[in-house]
């Protein structure tokens, strides 16, 4: 995983806007940057300009736990706290890999939710209420 | 330098995509609010009822969500938090969040976002599955806690 900052954007993995080099602290939303601070900065290479936003889908697997549709939100909440622990070593291909396992969990659990409440539905208005 | 899947980032790579489907979404919420506000859960009608609760007979830790959010429409903030906590104390995060990628997908502008620390989101997950058991212990103190 070698980078070589001076070819790449750095970007604040908070905000992920662009920062200048050799900036401390990121210039929109003051949060510390730079390798020094723990390394939430991600350096990329290539032409695009991607922000480095890995989200953790925590406020979905919220949603999802309170929607009901366990087991999925947990383990969502599980990988969302894998996503920020990874962003905070450096990790940012594990962080993206938990961030997609998040994600994965919080569609599955609504779709099934839906589908089941949906059935649910159907058969109460079969049985008249 | 491993590149990050674009696939982890579907809302800032084509805001427009989203921007329809957040408008959808609070459009669709407001008939679903006026059905809560008028109609109480608590008092039966075709709401949809917990699966866990109907297979189980135990409380999930959103038991309570839909009467509760009638409590609160009708401003009885103590019966809304009496049914269920997790769902108020969720309530602010969630309004936040569906603003901040409503805004995001609309005008392009960032509200501010915090880095939550891992162990923070370790923490909640404990309190979570911590809300889910202790709700459903039939003892004094704990069934404040139950809906």
């Amino acid at each position: 995983m070698a980078y070589h900052p001076e070819d790449n954007g750095v970007f604040c993995a908070t905000c992920g806007r662009e920062q200048d080099p050799g900036a401390r602290f990121c210039s929109y939303c003051g949060v510390a940057t730079g390798p020094e601070s723990g390394g939430r900065v991600v350096h990329q290479s290539g032409p695009s300009l991607q922000p480095a936003y890995v989200p953790n889908y925590l406020v979905q697997a919220i949603l999802v736990t309170i929607c009901c549709c366990i087991p999925g939100g947990i383990v969502a909440i599980v990988y969302a706290a894998q996503v920020n622990g990874r962003l905070a070593a450096g990790d940012y291909a594990g962080a993206a890999n938990a961030s997609n396992s998040a994600k994965g969990w919080c569609w599955a659990a609504f779709w099934i939710g839906l589908v089941v409440w949906g059935l649910s539905f159907l058969a109460r208005l079969a049985l008249g209420g | 330098m491993t590149a990050i899947p674009a696939k982890s980032f579907a809302l800032v790579q084509s805001p427009q995509l989203w921007r329809w489907r957040f408008v959808a979404l609070g459009l669709a919420a407001l008939p679903c609010l006026a059905l809560l506000y008028f109609r109480n859960p608590a008092e039966g009608g075709l709401y949809p009822p917990c699966l866990f609760y109907a297979l189980t007979g135990l409380h999930c830790p959103g038991c309570g969500t839909l009467r509760g959010l009638h409590q609160l429409l009708n401003g009885n903030l103590l019966a809304a938090f009496g049914y269920n906590t997790y769902t108020m104390l969720a309530l602010p995060v969630l309004g936040y969040a569906y603003l901040a990628a409503l805004l995001l997908s609309v005008s392009g502008k960032r509200l501010p976002t915090v880095f939550l620390p891992p162990a923070l989101i370790w923490g909640l997950l404990a309190a979570v599955l911590a809300f889910w058991v202790l709700r459903n212990v039939p003892v004094y103190p704990l069934t404040v806690l139950a809906p």
